[in-house]
């Protein structure tokens, strides 16, 4: 696997102290992007949060999934979060350690007592006397919350004092893009108070479940999750309900459970899954992936959106266009790029899959981010991308209509579009007839197919 | 030894140091450096980098020894840099197992500044895969040069590990011993419960185990006490995996925090008791709990902790904490107000005794509770059980509820719809994908149909094309190479190895020979589909390729509309084809005649062809005549089987199954086998199919037939304690003919099946029959109330299956089910294990459905003396039948 190394440097370790009025929340910064381009140590939000303890809950749920790995639990996961100013929200992030599970808070306006926030995306410093600290947090004590450095504070001369190095592999960063992309297929299944939330929350079971058949959740009136053990039509995926933990620090506090996902047919595979934790002026939402020993940057989300041949072209174009907002609208953007709706929902597809793009499922809306790490690098050397462009570049692929024949490998694989969807005669489509994306051979067809590569002469039509 | 001056002995001695490495003599190379200063040293490094080349490449006769040992010391000697020289001591092909020898690099590196061997110490502690082994080395350096310790994570987990080398081997060092006599120990102990990775050194259990060690140095004074709570109790709040947390507790338990140091993390135990691991949680809980008996948690506080320890699911924290509310209430009836309201967290919890033991607290002190405090209790109270509902209501004076005092109909999932089966592919390579699909395996039946559809029109349309896309696919396949094993191995293989022309004609008629003798009951269903295949193949293999199959469905659960087969059947008569006799069998098998018209009859014997008078007879005789299946109970014979011998000494329930003259009779081998009369005590075949969800799709209307072939096998793994298959009952339940006393039965077993997800499974298809208004209460009742007796069902299993049946609304079915078990249990003088837990559930749905009468038995049970939980329950479940 590969991976590169990203250092964080931040000016000072984020603590929490005591404050002339309340506790002060003094989160640090490093790296990440803003309208201005890339940032050292931004300053996006300073202001008292309206919901202290319910707030730290789901900062410490956010950073206990960065912290995790779910699959094969013996080594912790190695990111701090990552906080993105909407201009009316803070949105925190981090990805679990497998690949797993992302989790974010929406601080929105509510929680934030209407103030406004700057607009970029950064890193933020989570370390352990600052978890202490917000795990003690009292009752009734006040919260005055500021990301980024204080600029009142005289920092000190020698520059970053607190450095951290941490690994960056590619299928991490890979796996935080498509998880947008995903989710921008998720309708909403089921909503529950707060007291079927706490009794659906509690009766799941915390040990690990090792990579366990995924279980179906159908909802049944009277907020009810029943459990089945085949997928129906209308019914969520719950693959390793442990995996759900990390929102029971904050269930005390959680006004309601909203449960999203696509929709499947019955007896489908196992899909992925949304949970969101309603909290007073603020929202925690888990994506978890469609099996624990599965990570989402192998589900391909970011291959399909290659079928689309303009995507790129448009993606750039939209990228320039964006502007941190916490809701993009799509046809206020098609207006302004000069492209059509389903151009520019493409275009957005692409920008998720490289981080570009974050998407809301309680709004059911894109919003801006930039995912502070070499994105691009992740996506580039996607391996089924590569192995594609290899195939392609070799001239093993035939065009015959709309069958495509590659040859990889000394065997002949047939690639076959219909409705617009692809399949293959490979094992790999075979085992998941497209449920992670197209296969190699399928990507190598429609590489050549868009012209990036010529195809074998003779039977090019 | 002093440095050479001359430069003739300059360039002696450092041809002695080479030679030495050469010879591999380590110790040797520490002499010979100390005769070369810093130039000399440096001079060396080229040759150095030389030789560990030819060693690396292997070249024989040049060195002896340990040259490689040699090649790290020299280079310790002669890296003038820090950061070349940790890369050279740690590098791969220089080191071998184990530690780096910590003298010979001391002595190689004798003559460098302080500044220096800190910063190589430093570095060396920053490389997580060698600090650990390494760490004598680390230790040393900074003993010699004094620096600072470094910070990282490394350091400080090679310290621990350290520590405990060689403990067994020398009984008169402990580990107390070393830890006093450490300089480091108190400035790493703090930072040690901060590092991941040394639970299981810690965890250690025994004389010389930490936990034991830590609190003993701190009772000494060598540990500051102070700060080591403090950290431990930090550890605790940051939270991780319970393991890891288990050493920490352990020395918290053993340093005993007093009331005072109590008192100064009042805030962490209140943190810990909402959101720890369960075990850290009861401790937080208990000195949270002392906190307040001596007044030193205030009420408001002690209200918040309640809150959210109540919200918990472990019950003995719960009842814990409703005690602790219970003294802290009786102490100071101003608190009630305050205390009071949080009990409505309670009500909702799924344990009925806890929701009772927090409504009776309500009850006794709300005589001091304020209107708000009221308020919020009646608002809590909507999620009560009616009983305690209505015992909250009478206190609060809430008023009636509407729909709390009638009956609550029974929630239930839709009835299963069969989906149409879909078009099949027409182009040959995506004909190709999906039988690539098929041969890759667990696809469902429709996948199967449809694929299969596809491939036999193709065929008759392009052979040529169709081959020249199956072929690549099939090339995969080991057995393409082995005609002689494509009948045993593959389905729809068969009709692609002919299609492609790996099999033809001689290969066919081997195949089938060495299948003809082994007609026995064995994989029965599964040679139905062989057979189809081999029609196939022959057809094609002949030159006649077929236009289409009779027999492909034209639903997902495998039944064919009349119509749709006159349809077929009249294209065939135009073609001049004679139908294949096992499709033409198998369509009849699938057909649907439950819906038939006049019209339909009059359109089959229209066709004038013998296939259609027969079509025609079939339907308005109403499909296959049913056939006898009939329950007996006894002794299965013993196979030999060292795991079934004891299981075979006890009698069980099977079914079996009379003879079908109809199949036997008109209907071709293949089919004609399922007629055959099947006896699971005597005949030792449990296995007809591979997956039941093919076998269902073979004999849509008589699932009862099908059930009987698979009890004898399900019903053995629940015997057993086996795992079954999931989707079988659903199949079961969903096949479109009428289920019966066969399919109740294995459904009996399923229900007390040993895996969370096989019941999980029979809750399906429970709740499938239900919706279907096909569930016979009385029959499954009876068979679990049997089950049980025998001991075959466990009545801790059933209770779990049937309560998340009920609790997904469906009260009423899992009521009229327990309604029969229960008599039998209630009557009976043994003592059932798990019997209130299944009373519970039945006295959740009685609250909710609110039946006529009650199981017989039930008072007297209830009037049996004791508070066991059975008995509490039994009394619950008459209450909410008399109300």
């Amino acid at each position: 696997m590969t991976t590169s190394a990203m250092t964080l440097a931040y000016q000072r370790a984020s603590a929490l102290e005591p404050g002339p009025r309340g506790g002060l929340l003094g989160l640090q910064t490093a790296g990440g992007a803003g309208p201005r381009g890339a940032l050292g140590n931004p300053q996006f939000f300073s202001g008292f949060l309206a919901q202290p303890r319910p707030a730290a809950a789901g900062l410490l749920a956010v950073a206990d999934v960065a912290a995790a790995r779910y699959y094969q639990p013996e080594r912790r996961g190695l990111l701090d979060p990552v906080v993105t100013g909407n201009g009316d929200r803070l949105r925190f992030e981090s990805f679990s350690g497998c690949c797993g599970v992302h989790a974010r808070l929406d601080v929105l306006t509510e929680g934030l007592e209407g103030r406004e926030t700057e607009h970029g995306t950064t890193n933020v410093d989570i370390n352990n006397p600052l978890r202490e600290a917000l795990s003690l947090l009292g009752p009734d004590d006040p919260l005055h919350l500021r990301v980024g450095p204080d600029e009142m504070a005289v920092t000190t001369a020698a520059g970053p004092v607190v450095e951290k190095k941490v690994p960056l592999p590619d299928r991490w960063v890979r796996g935080f893009g498509e998880t947008q992309v995903l989710a921008a297929a998720f309708d909403l299944r089921a909503e529950l108070n707060a007291a079927q939330a706490a009794r659906f929350l509690r009766s799941l079971p915390t040990g690990s479940s090792r990579g366990g058949t995924a279980r179906w959740l159908l909802p049944a009136p009277g907020g009810v999750l029943r459990a089945t053990a085949r997928a129906v039509p209308g019914a969520v995926c719950l693959a390793g309900p442990e995996r759900l933990g990390a929102l029971r620090r904050a269930l005390r506090h959680a006004t309601g459970l909203r449960v999203y996902g696509p929709a499947v047919r019955a007896g489908s595979d196992p899909v992925a899954s949304a949970w969101e934790l309603t909290l007073p002026g603020m929202r925690l939402t888990l994506t978890l992936s469609p099996a624990v020993a599965r990570g989402f940057s192998g589900e391909g989300a970011v291959l399909e959106s290659l079928a689309v041949e303009t995507a790129a072209e448009d993606a750039e174009l939209l990228g320039v266009l964006l502007a941190w907002e916490p809701r993009v609208e799509v046809a206020e953007l098609a207006e302004r790029s000069g492209l059509d709706a389903a151009r520019v929902r493409a275009g957005l597809t692409m920008l998720g899959t490289s981080g570009r793009i974050g998407y809301d499922v309680a709004e059911a809306a894109y919003y801006h981010r930039e995912l502070p790490y070499d994105t691009g690098r992740a996506e580039r050397s996607n391996p089924r991308l590569r192995d594609a462009r290899e195939l392609a570049a070799a001239g093993s692929v035939t065009l015959q209509g709309a069958t495509g024949r590659v040859d990889s490998g000394g065997t002949v694989y047939q690639v076959h579009e219909r409705d617009g969807a692809l399949s293959c005669t490979c094992p790999w489509w075979g085992k998941y007839r497209g449920g992670r994306g197209p296969c190699k051979h399928a990507l190598a067809v429609r590489l050549v197919r868009r012209g990036e590569f010529a195809a074998v002469a003779g039977g090019t039509r | 030894m002093k440095t050479a001056t001359t430069p003739g002995g300059r360039e002696f001695a450092r041809e002695r140091l080479l030679a030495a490495v050469r010879e591999g003599k380590p110790h040797e190379v520490v002499v010979r450096l100390r005769m070369l200063d810093d130039a000399d040293r440096r001079a060396c490094l080229p040759v150095l980098k030389q030789l560990r080349e030819n060693l690396r490449q292997g070249r024989p006769g040049e060195f002896r020894g340990q040259p490689r040992l040699a090649l790290v010391v020299a280079g310790a000697g002669c890296q003038t840099g820090a950061a070349a020289l940790v890369s050279w001591l740690l590098a791969r092909d220089l080191r071998g197992f184990g530690p780096l020898p910590v003298d010979w690099i001391l002595g190689a590196m004798g003559h460098r500044d302080p500044q220096w061997l800190t910063d190589v110490a430093h570095r060396l502690a920053g490389h997580s895969a060698t600090a650990v082994e390494n760490h004598d080395l680390i230790r040393a350096l900074l003993d010699r040069s004094g620096g600072p310790l470094p910070d990282g994570d490394e350091f400080v987990r090679g310290w621990v590990v350290s520590q405990a080398v060689g403990l067994r081997m020398r009984p008169d060092d402990s580990l107390v011993d070393r830890l006093r006599a450490d300089p480091l120990t108190r400035a790493l102990v703090p930072r040690l419960v901060a590092v991941s990775g040394v639970s299981r050194e810690l965890a250690w259990t025994g004389s010389d185990s930490w936990t034991l060690a830590l609190p003993a140095l701190a009772g000494e004074g060598v540990l500051d006490r102070a700060e080591l709570l403090g950290a431990l109790i930090g550890a605790l709040v940051r939270g991780g995996r319970p393991a890891a947390l288990r050493p920490f507790l352990e020395m918290l338990r053993r340093l005993a925090p007093s009331d005072r140091e109590s008192k100064e993390h009042l805030a962490a135990w209140a943190a810990l008791a909402a959101d720890g691991p369960s075990t850290v949680a009861a401790y937080a809980q208990e000195k949270a709990g002392e906190l307040a008996a001596t007044g030193d948690l205030d009420a408001a506080r002690l209200a918040d902790v309640s809150a959210a320890v109540l919200c918990r699911n472990e019950k003995k924290l719960v009842r814990t904490q409703l005690g602790l509310l219970d003294r802290a209430m009786r102490r100071n009836r101003a608190d009630v107000p305050l205390l009071l309201p949080v009990m409505g967290t309670v009500f909702g919890h799924e344990d009925e005794a806890l929701a009772e033991r927090a409504v009776k607290l309500v009850v006794k002190q709300l005589k001091h509770a304020d209107p708000a405090c009221r308020e919020e209790l009646a608002a809590a109270a909507v999620v009560l059980a009616p009983a305690l509902r209505a015992r909250l209501a009478e206190v609060l004076e809430l008023p009636d509820a509407v729909d709390g005092e009638g009956a609550e109909a029974d929630l239930l999932p839709p009835p299963p719809a069969p989906e149409p089966l879909g078009a099949p592919a027409t182009d040959p390579a995506g004909i190709a994908a999906e039988v690539a699909a098929l041969m890759a395996g667990g696809r469902s039946v429709a996948d199967f149909e449809r694929a299969v559809d596809a491939l036999v029109r193709a065929a008759h349309q392009d052979r040529e094309a169709l081959a020249a896309a199956l072929t690549p696919v099939l090339r995969r396949q080991w057995w393409a190479e082995h005609p002689e094993y494509v009948l045993r191995h593959t389905r729809i293989g068969i009709a692609v190895a002919a299609v492609t022309g790996h099999v033809g004609a001689a290969e066919m008629r081997l195949a089938e020979q060495n299948e003809r003798h082994n007609a026995s009951l064995y994989a029965s269903v599964d040679k139905v589909y062989t057979a189809r295949m081999c029609e196939i193949a022959w057809a094609v293999i002949d030159g006649l390729p077929l236009p289409f199959l009779l027999a492909t469905p034209d639903w997902s659960d495998g039944t064919l509309e009349p119509a749709t087969l006159i349809d077929r059947l009249a294209a065939y008569a135009t073609a001049g084809r004679t139908p294949a006799p096992v499709d033409f069998g198998q369509a009849l098998l699938r057909v649907r005649t439950d819906t038939i018209t006049q019209q339909d009859l009059t359109a089959a014997l229209a066709l004038r062809t013998a296939e259609g008078v027969r079509l025609a007879e079939w339907l308005a005789r109403g499909g296959l005549p049913g056939r006898s299946a009939e329950r007996r109970t006894g002794r299965i014979a013993s196979r030999g089987h060292y795991w079934a011998a004891r299981r075979d000494e006890a009698p069980v329930t099977r079914f079996t199954l009379g003879a079908s003259t109809e199949l036997r009779r008109h209907f071709p081998p293949a089919l004609a086998v399922l007629g055959h009369s099947y006896d699971p005590f005597t005949s030792g075949i449990f296995w007809h199919t591979g997956r039941i969800e093919y076998a269902c799709a073979v004999l849509p209307y008589t699932p009862e037939t099908v059930a009987v072939w698979r009890l004898a096998g399900l019903a053995r793994d629940v015997e057993t304690d086996g795992r079954l298959s999931l989707g079988e009952l659903r199949a079961l339940a969903e096949a479109p003919g009428s289920v019966g006393p066969v399919v109740h039965l294995m459904l009996a077993h399923a229900l007390g099946a040993r895996h969370a997800e096989d019941r999980l499974g029979a809750a399906d298809a429970l709740l499938v029959l239900a919706a279907r208004g096909v569930l016979d209460p009385e029959t499954l009742g009876a068979d679990l109330a049997d089950l049980i007796a025998r001991g075959t069902v466990k009545i801790t299993r059933l209770t779990d299956t049937l309560g998340n049946a009920a609790r997904t609304g469906a009260w009423g079915t899992v009521w009229s089910v327990l309604a029969v078990v229960l008599p039998q249990l209630l009557a009976s003088e043994q003592q059932w294990t798990g019997l209130g837990g299944l009373l519970t559930v039945a006295a959740d749905c009685a609250e909710r459905c609110r039946p006529a009468a009650g199981p017989r038995g039930l008072d007297a049970y209830a009037d049996r003396s004791g508070g066991s939980q059975a008995v509490r329950q039994a009394r619950r479940l008459r209450a909410a039948l008399g109300g």
